[in-house]
């Protein structure tokens, strides 16, 4: 057996004792990203810790777009808490598969829960975030 | 016939779903395998296998060098990792050492007496970075040694050394099992 036999039979073995879950990958054609999507208008400005609270759990993450930004904290469960600063129009929050309108109040402030796990985007007047995950 | 994975990339992002699907199907391995070596559990690994397909799906027709499509994944698929470790670490700050491997590990091979589970016992003989580089390399032979090195966050310098090296022991292993031939 050379090494590339020996590499294949490793591949082999990889697949059969740690296999990758079926529908990986495929979902991103479910959720209709694959072409024609917007391009990304929001980006990842900030990534970090929750007030540097060790064991708060959470991921602060922060979205530059036209104008202004999205700033939001991710919590297991699925909750996203966040503010939206200078930003016009509606918000929402997709995931492959779905999408909900947040309610945003008149401060920018929005809480939303019962999201499902996985990656999830925000998408403000049509400009499409980058996908995150908790 | 056998679609170039240039001409594949192409070809999906004209939105070509069985393209998208044949790319999935060559590359999931890779990525899996990626979040898996970054010993993330199957619930986490999931979680950074969709986000980089799901990133790579948006980013298609911008994508540059669509013939350097493996060593991307690998790279988006290590950066996510990377960014679910350190929310994990401060959720529950653990020992690295005292993490467990991420795959089964080798008792869940042990009921097979075949020699697929002697070799991914062996496997887990190896030392995490010999079995991780091994794993790309199995999955994706057209990486790169400056590809797997970012994947992995290993030198360059020193991908060629451990491969050999790491093929070298692993091979002296099976062939003490009586699992290969001694050459």
């Amino acid at each position: 057996m050379n090494d590339e036999e020996l590499l294949r039979r490793l591949a082999d073995v990889f697949e059969r004792y740690d296999p990758v879950p079926g529908g990986i990958g495929i979902d991103a054609v479910r959720a209709g990203v694959l072409a024609g999507s917007a391009s990304s208008a929001l980006a990842l400005v900030a990534d970090g810790d929750v007030d540097g609270v060790r064991g708060a759990g959470g991921r602060l993450l922060g979205f530059a777009g036209p104008g202004g930004r999205v700033d939001v904290q991710i919590d297991v469960g699925v909750r996203l808490t966040g503010l939206v600063s200078g930003l016009m129009g509606s918000l929402w929050v997709r995931w492959p598969g779905g999408s909900r309108l947040i309610s945003v109040d008149s401060a920018g402030r929005f809480v939303i829960d019962g999201l499902p796990a996985g990656p999830l985007s925000l998408v403000v007047s049509g400009a499409v975030g980058p996908w995150f995950v908790g | 016939m056998v679609l170039s994975v240039t001409e594949l990339v192409r070809r999906a992002a004209d939105a070509d779903q069985a393209a998208w699907r044949e790319l999935v199907r060559r590359y999931r391995a890779l990525v899996w395998a990626v979040a898996r070596e970054h010993r993330l559990d199957a619930s986490d690994a999931a979680d950074v296998s969709q986000a980089t397909w799901l990133t790579l799906a948006e980013q298609l027709p911008r994508l540059r060098e669509p013939e350097r499509l493996a060593g991307w994944l690998a790279t988006t698929a290590r950066r996510e990792s990377l960014r679910i470790l350190t929310v994990r670490r401060r959720e529950e700050p653990l020992d690295w050492a005292d993490l467990p491997s991420t795959a089964d590990g080798p008792e869940a091979a042990l009921l097979a007496s075949d020699r697929d589970g002697a070799l991914w016992r062996a496997l887990h003989g190896l030392p995490d970075r010999c079995r991780a580089l091994l794993r790309l390399v199995a999955h994706s032979p057209g990486l790169t040694y400056a590809q797997a090195a970012r994947a992995l966050g290993i030198r360059v310098g020193s991908v060629g050394p451990i491969r050999t090296r790491c093929l070298a022991v692993l091979r002296r292993r099976l062939e003490c099992d009586g699992l290969v031939e001694v050459r």
